[in-house]
């Protein structure tokens, strides 16, 4: 293990995390003082949601069928299928960012810029726009209006963007519309915003383990910090705006250390296959943070890791263990398993349960409960329905164990909207129009649970608040926290592990 | 759950079965074997319904035949003797006044308008020993379906039928009818979608068993009869079968303290209450004053001064009198053995001489209020001394009664100092709820300085004096809008604002039919204090609750790693390393893991009916809880299957 690395990573994460937490404070606080807003029914908040979310699906799918009479085509790369294209449509608008394609073999730079890259802002700016709602019901503001938050979403991405952008360039990135080879094009902004917007991928297939998007040590390091202290600002930030600083940012270190803890653990079995062009603290950081922050980039696939290194990664990921708390909407996440702590833990000591000073009525915990387990429901679905098909079988059959684990860790990327995959391609018909329904069921579910449930807080905005029935910062109650988000992913998907990751570990699959 | 575990359990049979008859590929023992042990946990299941079913049905039976083919004396007259008109109870209407003699059962939900008769109201409160009612504020409450065992009463009808107290009861109890509290109902909901997840889950683990199964050319360790075993293990059967026993339990134990729950929302409340509000009089006191000292004149021997004042009040029955003689004999052993009762005229209390006494041979004494004693002094030639004067000031200012003590050859001999007297033990009540984090404010109408001395005494956090109705509503508001939740127990008229007002709201049987609406809990026994026991119930409730879910999810984690592992080693024999409990076959593991499953149900009937141990403060208790039932649900599968597998081949 590698001391200086980790300290030097762990100094830039939470300076970065600190840094980025008092930007996103300071333009909330400028669009509290100046923005104009109508107050939105959550419902009509979250039809303004998912209408600009199809709305950037059809235009990702329409430039994806068309791209070969657009612009900015200079290797004339032909139209793509309608399924190819539909399913990286549903892709981008599900903040998934899925494909099964090496995008610089197949997509021109105008469809990936003005399409992917675009709409990856706006959707992550969606997600910010959910989290927004979300901090402002427990601040008793009522949720406010989906179209400021979407602009709030982007003035706090674009310059995170911008600063991404310009230190990518200054490590040889290439940045140029105008390019004869797509692989020279405009990859700094590009692969700048999928990051910091927490939607993932990359211009080459391979993603930040190429050597074109991700040339130097600090263009690494740079970009693993952004990818960490971006969500973790979020949940920073949150601290302060809902007047909770101290819980949140314990809160926070309780994230920051699971994640390091896992990081640990990769870095402890990893040794054998890691990537060698960076730091394996690098490596293992962002392992583990992509599968948390649902975010997709990698640097280093997964199977150069040894088993066991990717395990806690592998589960993180299919749970959907959201350390740290994908972009913006990932908060809101946290903050629902928090309620189930606190449920469990206010019931314990004799109380009924509260929410940081709110009822948690039948809907919230409905709500809840459907946020919370809904994308593991559409996982276990799809894998129910996906291991009867016969590309499944001729998988296994090929690759083994090892087979398996690309298609649970694909099919947990599209549950849960992450966006990360196995080198192995999973790329069949079948796998694409499933790939389609598990990404828009994991992203309804998640999303419009996230929605609903800062609507029914919103509506509680008038009543008195309630006093705690436990103390949610208590040592006790953050372990607790922390033991429920874990185990209870673990619950539901720790069976499915067994199948491929853990047998990739004791061998004897095939 | 039920519906669940019964279709679990049908589908095994069928199987097992179709087994029989080689229908199924299925050996046929290993199939019966499995649906056996599937439908131990029905049976278990069922069991526990049948618990709680009945419980509440032995209690609504109980209630039901107090109610059955009641017939009414309709009385025009609240006398005795009144010609009446028999008619059936069903037909009374509010208001009605109905006579009732020794061994009738009393029709009505009512007050007592005159006479005086010995009632037995076991069949409600399962209470044997018989209670007074009569036309007094504190005794006059009566409930139908209580038997009259000596002498005769008069009712004016409060509550029609289905409206009564009986009717209500009914309702807590029997399990179709009854209010499930907020937690249940939210709980259930959890279940409901975590049954639906390890549903999905158990179907995914058989299909991709299946197809792992299909590319080895090797059978499947999941058949159907395995993967409903899979779910049933993993479904949470414990808390889904417990939680309405923990229900009913919790409001048999609020009857048992002769209490009725208008809603299950009011029981849940109480669990949560931080803030009590107790009334000084009749809850925090015992609402009569009774001797504390005696301040006897310079120069005279304390004890001797006592040994008058009790020689004055032997003949007193009231409560003070009675209380000076058990004070001198408290504090000197004084017991007047020799008293000379033939010389001797006791002279009792008048309103108009305010003073009462006794006459000696050799002198007159008298107790009294200061002004009458002092006028009386001035009749016998003696003045007020001003040492005793300054006593009776002070005794006033602290919210005490003086009553100065002369005799009419030595004058003034010193004053007794009157307050009423906190109830035994409420100082240590007072602490414990301290202890768990709850407040208590004393609301009277004394004036601050009398509400202080005893506020001191007993023990509570704060006071509120000079309290009117509304101060006590806006006291109540405050606090709610501060996001206290507020218990307080009232019976007047005046007290109904409030106690609407209050979340848990404990209203006197004996109270107004006013306060007794506003309540949201009615105590039958009308004993104010009693709201400490209710919030007691109600924490016992809830934790009930969270210890039997976070047990019975935390006992998923042990059987994954006890029976997946095993179940996937024919499989995946790299596999068996993992199975820790070195299972000899995937039938073995299978049939442990049913078993356990089946038995925590029964294994944990007597904490979903008992409930947990009533927590005495609230520091640490979560840690507690939390190693006790989730890290103890983790491990206490592990060993228990470990003997259960002992015992299978």
């Amino acid at each position: 293990m590698n001391l200086p690395q980790i300290s030097l990573i762990t100094a830039l994460v939470a300076g970065g995390t600190f840094a980025i937490a008092r930007w996103i404070e300071w333009v909330d606080s400028f669009f509290a003082k100046y923005a104009k807003e109508e107050e939105m029914t959550p419902w009509r908040y979250l039809s303004n949601l998912l209408g600009l979310s199809i709305g950037v699906g059809v235009l990702v799918f329409l430039c994806g069928v068309c791209q070969q009479w657009l612009p900015m085509n200079p290797e004339g790369f032909t139209n793509l299928k309608p399924l190819v294209a539909a399913e990286m449509a549903v892709a981008v608008a599900t903040h998934t960012n899925w494909q099964p394609f090496a995008p610089e073999t197949l997509v021109s730079p105008f469809t990936q810029i003005f399409a992917v890259l675009c709409g990856n802002m706006i959707i992550g700016a969606i997600c910010v726009a959910v989290w927004r709602a979300f901090v402002r019901a427990l601040g008793r503001r009522g949720i406010g209006n989906a179209r400021v938050a979407i602009v709030q979403g982007l003035v706090i991405l674009v310059p995170l963007q911008l600063v991404l952008t310009i230190i990518l360039m200054s490590q040889a990135v290439p940045q140029d519309f105008f390019a004869k080879k797509v692989v020279e094009g405009p990859v700094a902004v590009f692969i700048a915003g999928n990051l910091v917007s927490g939607a993932g991928a990359g211009w080459m297939g391979d993603s930040f383990s190429s050597v074109i998007q991700n040339p130097t040590l600090i263009s690494d390091i740079a970009s693993v910090v952004m990818l960490v202290a971006v969500p973790l600002g979020f949940l920073l930030s949150t601290g302060k705006l809902i007047e909770r600083k101290s819980l949140v940012v314990k809160m926070t270190i309780a994230v920051a250390l699971t994640l390091a803890a896992a990081t640990i653990v990769t870095m402890f079995f990893a040794p054998m296959h890691v990537y060698t062009q960076h730091w394996p603290a690098s490596d293992a950081l962002w392992l583990n943070a992509t599968a948390g922050s649902a975010n997709g980039t990698v640097n280093a696939f997964p199977e150069r890791f040894e088993a066991a290194g990717r395990l806690p990664a592998f589960l993180t990921l299919l749970a959907g263990i959201p350390f740290p708390p994908p972009v913006g909407l990932g908060v809101v996440t946290l903050f629902m398993q928090l309620l189930i702590a606190i449920y469990l833990g206010a019931l314990m000591v004799g109380r009924s349960p509260d929410f940081l000073g709110f009822k948690v009525r039948l809907q919230e915990v409905a709500a809840v409960g459907f946020g919370v387990l809904g994308p593991q429901l559409v996982i276990l679905s799809a894998c129910i329905f996906l291991v009867r098909a016969p590309e499944t079988l001729e998988l296994i059959k090929t690759s083994g164990e090892y087979g398996m684990s690309a298609l649970l860790w694909a099919i947990g990327s599209w549950g849960q909207n992450n966006g990360s995959a196995y080198q192995l391609s999973i790329n069949k018909d079948i796998f694409l129009e499933t790939s389609i329904v598990v990404m828009a069921l994991g992203r309804l579910l998640s999303l419009g649970a996230a929605v609903i449930f800062a609507g029914l807080i919103s509506q509680q905005r008038n009543d008195p608040p309630i006093l705690p029935s436990v103390n949610p910062q208590g040592l006790p109650m953050l372990m607790f926290f922390i033991c429920v988000i874990v185990i209870g992913g673990a619950l539901a998907m720790l069976p499915l592990l067994m199948f491929g990751p853990v047998l990739e570990i004791f061998k004897g699959g095939i | 759950m039920r519906f669940v575990v019964w279709v679990s359990t049908v589908v095994s049979i069928i199987w097992a079965l179709l087994s029989c008859f080689r229908v199924v590929n299925t050996p046929a023992a290993e199939a019966l074997s499995m649906a056996g042990w599937v439908s131990l946990t029905l049976i278990f299941t069922v069991v526990c319904e049948a618990v709680a079913e009945g419980f509440s049905r032995q209690q609504t039976e109980s209630l039901k035949a107090a109610r059955s083919a009641l017939k009414a004396k309709r009385v025009e007259e609240a006398v005795q003797n009144a010609p009446f008109e028999e008619i059936a109870a069903t037909e009374l209407k509010a208001g009605d006044l109905v006579v009732i003699v020794a061994g009738e059962i009393i029709p009505a939900d009512g007050m007592v308008v005159a006479g005086i008769a010995t009632v037995d109201e076991s069949a409600l409160t399962g209470e044997s020993a018989p209670v007074i009612r009569e036309n007094t504020d504190e005794r006059a409450a009566v409930t139908a379906g209580t038997k009259v065992l000596s002498d005769w009463i008069v009712v004016r009808v409060r509550a029609v039928s289905g409206e009564s107290f009986l009717d209500k009861m009914i309702a807590m109890v029997e399990g179709s009818k009854r209010q499930k509290t907020p937690t249940e109902t939210s709980i259930e909901v959890i279940l409901t979608i975590l049954t639906l997840l390890f549903l999905i889950l158990s179907v995914a683990v058989a299909a991709i068993s299946m197809a792992w199964g299909n590319v080895k050319h090797t059978n499947s360790p999941f058949g159907l009869i395995q993967t409903i075993g899979l779910f049933l293990c993993l479904a949470p059967t414990t808390i889904g079968a417990l939680l309405p026993i923990v229900g009913i339990s919790g409001m048999l134990r609020l009857m048992k303290a002769n209490i009725i729950a208008k809603s299950g929302q009011a029981v849940e409340a109480a669990g949560n209450v931080d803030v009590m509000m107790l009334d000084k009089t009749g809850t925090i006191t015992l609402g009569d004053r009774q001797a504390r000292e005696f301040y006897p004149v310079e120069g005279l021997d304390e004890k001797e001064f006592a040994s008058v004042a009790q020689l004055s009040s032997l003949a007193d029955t009231t409560p003070e009198g009675r209380s000076i003689v058990v004070l001198a004999k408290e504090k000197f052993g004084l017991r007047q053995e020799q008293f000379d009762a033939a010389n001797m005229n006791f002279i009792s209390f008048t309103a108009q001489t305010k003073m009462s006494g006794v006459d000696l041979p050799d002198r007159q004494i008298r107790k009294g209020a200061s002004s009458a004693v002092e006028m009386w002094l001035k009749n016998n030639n003696f003045t007020m001394p001003s040492v005793l004067l300054e006593h009776v000031k002070r005794i006033s200012s602290q919210g005490g009664t003086p009553l100065v003590l002369a005799d009419s050859k030595n004058g003034a001999r010193g004053v007794i100092a009157l307050r009423d007297v906190v109830k035994g033990g409420l100082p240590e009540r007072f602490q414990q709820l301290r202890n768990l984090k709850i407040e208590t404010i004393m609301v009277t109408g004394d004036n601050p300085l009398t509400a202080a001395a005893v506020a001191a005494e007993a023990g509570v956090d704060r006071f509120i004096a000079e309290a009117t109705p509304e101060r006590k509503l806006k006291l109540i508001r405050e606090l709610q809008a501060l996001g206290h939740t507020v218990a307080m127990s009232g019976d007047g008229t005046n007290d109904a604002p409030a106690l609407a007002q209050a979340d848990v709201a404990l209203a006197m049987n004996s109270g107004t039919q006013p306060a007794k609406e506003a309540g949201n809990l009615i105590d039958l026994d009308s004993n104010p204090t009693k709201l400490i026991e209710v919030v007691n119930i109600g924490k016992q409730n809830l934790i009930t609750i969270g210890a039997l879910t976070t047990f019975s999810l935390a006992n998923d984690i042990a059987k994954f790693f006890t029976l997946l592992p095993a179940m996937l080693s024919t499989l995946f024999p790299s596999l068996k390393i993992l199975d820790v409990l070195g299972f000899t076959s995937p039938i073995q593991a299978m049939t442990v893991a049913l078993i356990f499953n089946a038995a925590i149900i029964p294994a944990m009937l007597p904490l979903a009916i008992i409930g947990t141990p009533r927590p005495d403060k609230s520091e640490g208790l979560l840690t507690k809880h939390l190693l006790i039932y989730g890290v103890g649900g983790a491990a206490v599968p592990f060993f228990a299957m470990k003997l259960i597998q002992m015992w299978i081949p």
